[in-house]
């Protein structure tokens, strides 16, 4: 066989195989893809199919769920999880503000357990993430969502306590920031939160000021956390106005 | 050889190019009766309708009328067309575009197109009236309702917005939400409010109508930002009354909260019947029913294109319907 010929056959074997899931770059800095949702009703547009977006990031590393939201169409709709590849919606983010495409001060992320049973996802806000969920899989299903961030916010309400010496909200004990999520797998899979939390991000002289970093480990199995730790954990208090 | 190898290079080429142009044609919809599809071509059209059957055989729809709503700049535009039961009806409204200014970001104009039947082309649609519609369905709105709001202000323009609600499943009317607000260019805010009313167009008549439903939503304050509660969600229509089935409102609150009343109790009695070693069993399996009867709620809404608050009572609608089945599904095994 030439050369031309076999660069010829490469060249056309790589352009079908860029077809196959294509394939641009999106605003998310992620490769979207292609994807149906289930059947829409009779001359109606699959609102799926042109009004979400699927990233190869929220894909779960068996290729059998995705994380999926809603672009600038159906900017009110909720996040939903797919079983991608029956074209199944399995469970959607239960939560008042939904992230959509390009969304001001939003962002959604998926971390999902190495044997593709279970994903926390963080939707996230502002200031804080609007929620954190933990999403359990068996037989093809969703049959169990868990809400950490209530818990995570509780921890750091006793951290607070113990530094202010004196009671904090604990539904809103800190501006909470995620800065990673490792999964242990073993009999029960584990999952290790980093996170820092912070009371005046925006740093005024008059008001209290307590920052801390945590490092929290949740058993998916007893719906808690199992260990944690602060560090750096810092309080001052503010400067009164005279 | 040389030759031979630069035939087949440009060959690779035109079958990328043909993969590229390919990827650039979205399917938006098709016809119920599988006659013809919709397609656009990204970023900016042409919308056109191609028939499933005989592919040579399509017409372009004339959108132009919509203005800058497409480009490369707006990759997820497309225009939304939905085809009524029948097949030989077309509405196509502009997607919204939040991330534009005001008036801009408000304004959604839309398009209803008729089959016709043609001895030249076996595809041919054309607009069901010359003016904008939306515009006209303002109108008529404004005078059947006496809305008395026709006097704007010398700088200030008036915007149209127009939204898909439903096809009756006879194919004789179209459900759409009509908004309008006026605009003032020099205070660069809205000197009248932005509010909401439905209106049918009539199909057979090719007129703009309201039923006593319409109306008695439509007259209530509600709907229009006088107030903001409805828990009862009596002001939202998300379903078309086929021509001669009119009917008012359906409660649907309350008929939510009997079939949940009923599904505990049927619940709690075969809970009771059922072995204790198995009882978890089954609580296990009424968790994941209400799991998975939300998320299908949920989805079904999308999947008509709902928004709010519409999507509120479809996901509601949808939970009656599936509650009402799991409560039949457990009597039976009593």
């Amino acid at each position: 066989m030439s050369w031309v010929v076999r660069f010829c056959l490469f060249v056309f074997a790589a352009l079908c195989s860029a077809n196959v899931a294509v394939a641009e770059t999106s605003a998310d800095e992620d490769v979207r893809m292609d994807f149906h949702g289930p059947a829409p009703r009779p001359g109606y547009p699959d609102a799926f199919q042109l009004g979400y977006v699927l990233l190869k990031r929220m894909i779960s590393p068996n290729n059998q769920y995705a994380v999926v939201f809603p672009s600038q169409l159906l900017e009110e709709s909720p996040d939903f999880i797919l079983d991608t590849k029956n074209s199944r919606v399995i469970g959607f983010v239960p939560t008042e503000e939904p992230y959509f495409q390009g969304k001001n001060h939003g962002s959604l992320s998926a971390s999902w357990s190495p044997d593709s049973s279970a994903v926390l996802i963080e939707n996230g806000g502002k200031w804080s993430p609007n929620d954190l969920l933990l999403f359990e899989f068996r037989n093809g299903e969703v049959f169990r969502q868990t809400d950490v961030l209530l818990p995570l916010q509780r921890l750091f309400a006793e951290a607070r306590s113990k530094s202010e010496h004196r009671r904090v909200d604990k539904t809103s004990a800190a501006n909470i920031t995620i800065n990673g999520a490792k999964w242990t797998t073993g009999k029960s899979p584990r999952l290790e939160i980093k996170c820092e939390g912070d009371t005046n991000p925006k740093a005024f002289e008059e008001s209290d000021s307590w920052n801390g970093d945590l490092t929290a480990v949740w058993d998916v199995a007893q719906r808690k956390f199992v260990q944690h730790r602060f560090s750096n954990v810092t309080f001052r208090r503010g400067r009164k106005e005279e | 050889m040389n030759r031979l190898g630069a035939s087949i290079v440009l060959g690779i080429a035109a079958i990328s190019q043909q993969a590229d142009a390919k990827q650039d044609q979205i399917h938006l919809v098709t016809a119920p009766n599988n006659e013809y599809v919709l397609e656009w071509t990204k970023p900016s059209g042409p919308l056109r309708v191609v028939s499933t059957g005989n592919k040579s055989a399509e017409m372009q729809l004339d959108i132009s009328s919509f203005g800058q709503k497409f480009g490369e700049d707006q990759s997820a535009a497309v225009p939304l067309t939905f085809v009524s039961p029948d097949s030989t009806w077309l509405f196509v409204v502009a997607p919204p575009d939040s991330f534009a200014s005001a008036p801009e970001s408000f304004n959604r104009p839309a398009l209803l197109f008729h089959r016709m039947q043609s001895e030249v082309a076996a595809l041919h649609f054309e607009p069901a009236m010359a003016e904008r519609f939306e515009k006209a369905a303002w109108e008529f709105l404004d005078r059947e309702l006496n809305l008395q709001r026709g006097d704007v202000p010398g700088d200030a323009q008036r915007v149209y917005s127009a939204e898909f609600i439903d096809w009756s499943p006879d194919s004789g009317r179209l459900l759409m939400k009509i908004s309008s607000g006026v605009w003032s260019t020099s205070k660069q805010e809205w000197v009248q409010s932005v509010y909401h009313w439905y209106c049918y167009f009539n199909l057979r008549s090719g007129k703009f109508e309201l039923t006593d439903r319409l109306r008695s939503v439509d007259t209530k304050a509600e709907l229009n930002g006088v107030a903001t509660d409805d828990p009862a969600m009596t002001t939202v229509v998300t379903a078309a009354e086929p021509i001669g089935r009119e009917e008012p409102q359906p409660t649907r609150k309350e008929r939510f909260e009997q079939a949940d009343k009923r599904l505990n109790d049927v619940y709690a009695k075969l809970l009771n019947k059922t072995e204790p070693a198995k009882r978890e069993g089954l609580r296990e399996e009424q968790r994941a029913w209400l799991l998975s009867r939300d998320t299908e709620a949920q989805a079904a809404a999308v999947q008509a294109w709902s928004s709010v608050p519409e999507s509120a009572v479809r996901i509601l609608e949808n939970k009656i319907a599936s509650t009402e089945a799991r409560v039949v599904e457990l009597e039976k095994r009593l």
